[in-house]
């Protein structure tokens, strides 16, 4: 059977009792969203997307804050994945003599990690709305919601592959961090636009958060990137099944 | 005395021994500190912009410039942060063992965290010598003291977050997200409003921030005031976790029950 209650029950028993974690899930958004508005100055940002400038240009405090959701909802979701994958390695074995079939301890694992990117989101979207509003509310829910799944598939690949937990952590801090807080940010980098990146986890996420934050006109919609992100969601499993394959 | 001096000695030859066998610290200390440098350098936009050094100096310069500097600095407090809190977490069980064979606590605090430094000191002259060959300082001695106080400081952080806190997933956040806000965003003078702002300067890296800036694009550097203070915030970190052992919490306590047995 692929859904097994007691199952899930127990992995997300398991989960809550790590209470520093659940602590981080709700202090995170609150930390980093406020450093992104505390130290970005006052003025706005003259930002093209498709050759097409936003009108009226968006201030670079809320830019910010719509990139830094995602930097936090990618953290979050990447390490609660990977640290409960690499514990759930050690436990894996037993639960399977318990009579547990891998399938179903992989869609419990999905199951809690879909539930941890949705209580990120939310906590960081509400957090959001006291220094800015998106004017695709859809949207921006749906982009946060796919950085979360892309980063958290990341986590699970990691997770599988690596054997050494801090290179684990390393290699997925500085991706989340690079990416989403630097590379792909409109006021640090110079590159953020360049189509090369589309290599990199949040390229097609980082642009449906700004068209959905600031709508501009003559610029296609959040959801035609859609369909990309999907793809290379679809692409991180498929690198997931093989590792996992090659593994068991 | 003497005796500390080689009990300190022999626990950080042992402890560099042991480390350095890991895959991670090859990792963490050498190809981390490059990427991120290489990243910051890479995609950070070529816009002039103007600040102010606490020293009330006025810098006009390339955001790209001044990213190279803080940038150096940021990398390298990730690292030393990272992999001194990983690693002093790691050893805690090695730590209680050698409590056990007679070694006193100072001894392998000590003898740890110099090991620590060590292996660190390799990944500050990399990332120094890849700092300078992007772009060339006023000031060279300066850009070189101010990555390691960096240095020390973030592995002073890492040491009392591994000690005080040795949880792997949730540590690791802690020393991350809070040395990239301190370094890349409250005292980096991209740091917008809050830049400058009296509480910023008791952040850890608020002091090599300023020298680094100093020495980046002036040639006259004062050392003093970042050094000292720099120092001084890791003697406290490291102090820290020690003070149980010094026995101030006891004093304290005695203290505190001997004024209430006065004031009945």
């Amino acid at each position: 059977m692929l859904y097994d209650a007691t199952l899930l029950k127990s992995i997300g028993l398991n989960f809550s009792r790590e209470k520093v974690i659940i602590g981080l899930l709700i202090a995170l958004p609150f930390v980093m969203l406020t450093a992104a508005t505390a130290t970005m100055p006052d003025q706005t940002l003259d930002i093209e997307i498709e050759g097409v400038p936003i009108t009226p240009p968006p201030s670079a405090k809320s830019v910010s804050v719509a990139l830094y959701a995602l930097t936090t909802v990618g953290f979050i979701a990447a390490l609660t994945t990977f640290f409960i994958n690499f514990h759930l390695k050690r436990v894996r074995p037993r639960l399977q003599i318990a009579g547990y079939s891998s399938t179903s301890i992989t869609a419990a694992l999905i199951i809690i990690t879909a539930i941890v990117s949705a209580i990120v989101t939310l906590t960081v979207l509400l957090f959001g709305f006291l220094w800015f509003n998106p004017a695709s509310l859809v949207g921006y829910t749906v982009s946060l919601v796919m950085g979360a799944i892309i980063f958290s598939t990341i986590g699970l690949i990691l997770s599988t592959v690596l054997e050494s937990k801090e290179l684990g952590l390393y290699v997925l801090l500085t991706l989340v961090l690079l990416d989403t807080g630097f590379v792909e940010h409109p006021f640090y980098s110079r590159r953020w636009d360049d189509p090369y990146l589309i290599i990199l986890p949040a390229h097609h996420v980082v642009r449906m958060v700004m068209r959905s934050s600031f709508a501009p006109p003559g610029v296609s919609p959040w959801y035609s990137l859609l369909p990309f992100a999907l793809f290379y969601e679809l692409v991180l499993i498929v690198i997931l099944l093989f590792f996992v394959k090659r593994k068991s | 005395m003497i005796k500390s001096v080689d009990q300190t000695r022999e626990i950080m030859f042992s402890f560099i021994k042991s480390v350095v066998r890991q895959k991670t610290v090859l990792f963490s200390s050498f190809i981390l500190p490059f990427f991120t440098l290489w990243s910051t350098w890479w995609v950070t936009a070529d816009i002039p912009m103007g600040f102010r050094l606490y020293d009330d100096s006025v810098l006009v310069q390339s955001m790209l410039d001044i990213h190279i500097f803080t940038g150096a600095l940021t990398a390298i407090a990730i690292t030393s942060g990272i992999l001194s809190f990983l690693l002093t977490a790691a050893n805690q069980k090695n730590a209680q063992r050698l409590r056990i064979m007679g070694y006193p606590q100072s001894v392998i605090n000590l003898g740890w965290f110099l090991a620590l430094l060590t292996i660190l000191f390799l990944g500050a002259i990399g990332t120094f010598l890849f700092a300078i060959y992007l772009l060339w300082p006023k000031d060279l001695v300066g850009v070189f003291i101010a990555i390691l106080l960096t240095t020390a400081i973030y592995s002073a952080v890492g040491y009392l977050v591994g000690i005080l806190f040795p949880k792997v997933m949730e540590g690791t956040l802690i020393v991350l997200i809070f040395s990239f806000i301190d370094l890349m965003l409250i005292s980096n003078p991209m740091g917008g409003e809050v830049y400058l702002s009296s509480w910023t300067y008791y952040l850890p890296g608020f002091w090599p921030t300023q020298l680094v800036m100093r020495a980046g694009f002036f040639s006259n550097s004062n050392y003093l005031a970042p050094v000292l203070y720099s120092l001084l915030y890791v003697f406290i970190l490291l102090l820290i976790p020690n003070l149980g052992k010094l026995g101030i919490r006891d004093h304290l306590s005695s203290y505190v029950s001997k004024v209430t047995k006065n004031a009945v």
